[in-house]
């Protein structure tokens, strides 16, 4: 079990649990390799996380007050197992780097031309594909076979990975669907969801923009994709969120990019309906936000209408 | 649990309508159909179902959406559940859930979907109080 009394303070925060004060130490020793085996013995992605990662650890250092010796994760019993992994995204390759690691032999079977799975929607500006590559070749060099152009249900289904003497299968599909809203003018031309369109700037294929362009969302999914329709020619890009500026999940550096490139942002306001004419989107109108949370913490968004528009 | 249940289906799609209609039939509910939004909102107050089942892309993208608001919007529907069984999720690459203001339905289900499946959530949803 993982708890706060199990881990060092900027351990638990981490969702792999890096063990951030023995790599700091090996670093302010020089031992930069013994550093990175510390890092990678947790994390299958260190070169994606170098660039991505929400350093949950530094707000939890106690450094400065407490100059304790750090915690060594504990290791394992080897198992000797067939695995297959569905999915060659970040949780089906950190999966079967573990399981490859301890001494499985780990098939992953990917239904793209690609691994990576939603790291790939990622824009290239914020995670460079060689960092990516980096680490797939990594967690596929510790004994990793990968397939790709492999959908389960099509090509092959689990019934089958069991009857070829595989011990167990592990479903890492993925998120690959957005939260939809239902709001009036829903479905127009152009309403779109954010990660099958980031898929598709990702994959090449033709995305219709249009000169305006409301990006609903006050997350890094949002921000990333405000500013990828700049990159695209988007004249006027908004970020509308039912967060206030101050509450964005968003991180502020990349809010501070994104504004630096000219993306409005649009804080406590929400989506009241999408104008349509002639099946395009003609305008969007909002309504302010006066709480996003209830009394009990929970996410319940409170309306004032009257509604306005952009 | 279905002798006496009465099941509204509203879908623009003739075939799959009349196909859940007759398997609903067999299992002992009492069924009624609708084409389209305006048409379900009319058969919902008539009939007054126990659990209406309703598309979403009709004539319009978002119908099933804003005929999932107008009959909770009436008082005299207050107790009826209401489930969405719809294609959307896989068209649009968006999963959508209940939500107060927006999709107050009591479960939003994906088509394709096997009749034990259909079946089996809604006797689910019978079994829910009203909220």
């Amino acid at each position: 079990m993982v708890t706060s009394a199990t881990h060092a303070p900027c351990e638990f925060p981490c969702p792999v649990r890096t063990d951030a004060g023995r790599y700091a130490r090996l670093i302010a020793d020089g031992l930069y390799e013994e550093a990175c085996e510390v890092i990678v013995r947790t994390n299958p992605f260190p070169a994606v996380c170098a660039y991505i990662c929400q350093r949950p650890c530094e707000a939890a250092c106690r450094r400065s007050d407490v100059d304790a010796p750090p915690v060594s994760p504990a290791e394992g019993e080897p198992v000797r197992a067939r695995v297959a992994v569905v999915g060659a995204g970040p949780a089906g390759l950190a999966a079967a780097f573990e399981l490859a690691r301890a001494g499985c032999t780990v098939k992953v079977l990917e239904r793209l031309d690609v691994p990576g799975g939603m790291l790939n929607v990622i824009p290239r500006y914020r995670l460079p594909l060689e960092a990516l590559q980096a680490d797939v070749e990594r967690i596929l060099s510790a004994g990793v076979e990968l397939h790709c152009g492999t959908e389960i249900g099509r090509e092959v289904t689990v019934s089958d990975l069991f009857q070829r003497a595989y011990d167990a299968v592990i479903a890492a599909t993925g998120l690959s669907r957005s939260r939809g809203i239902a709001v009036p003018g829903f479905g127009a031309r152009r309403f779109t969801a954010a990660i099958p369109w980031m898929t598709d700037v990702w994959l090449g294929n033709k995305v219709d923009l249009g000169e305006r362009v409301a990006v609903i969302g006050g997350g890094n999914v949002a921000v990333d994709v405000a500013r990828t329709a700049r990159r695209l020619g988007a004249e006027k890009v908004c970020l509308i969120c039912v967060e206030s500026r101050e509450e964005m999940p968003a991180e502020p550096h990349e809010l501070e990019l994104a504004q630096a490139e000219g993306i409005e942002i649009v804080p406590s306001s929400a989506l009241k309906r999408v104008v349509n004419r002639d099946g395009r989107i003609a305008m969007v109108e909002l309504m302010s936000v006066v709480a996003v949370f209830d009394q009990e913490g929970r996410f319940n968004p409170e309306y004032d209408p009257p509604a306005f528009a952009l | 649990m279905a002798e006496g249940t009465r099941v509204l289906l509203v879908d623009d799609d003739p075939g799959l309508l009349k196909a859940l209609e007759a398997m609903l039939r067999d299992a002992g509910y009492e069924v009624f159909t609708a084409r389209d939004g305006q048409a379900g909102l009319a058969a919902a107050l008539t009939h007054k179902p126990h659990v209406a089942v309703i598309d979403v892309i009709m004539r319009r993208p978002d119908e099933g959406f804003v005929l999932s608001r107008a009959l909770r919007a009436e008082p005299v529907l207050e107790q009826m559940k209401i489930l969405v069984l719809t294609a959307a999720p896989d068209r649009y690459g968006m999963a959508f859930e209940p939500d107060a203001k927006w999709l107050p339905v009591d479960g939003v289900l994906e088509k394709p979907i096997t009749a034990e499946a259909l079946v089996e959530e809604m006797e689910r949803v019978l079994q829910t109080p009203a909220g």
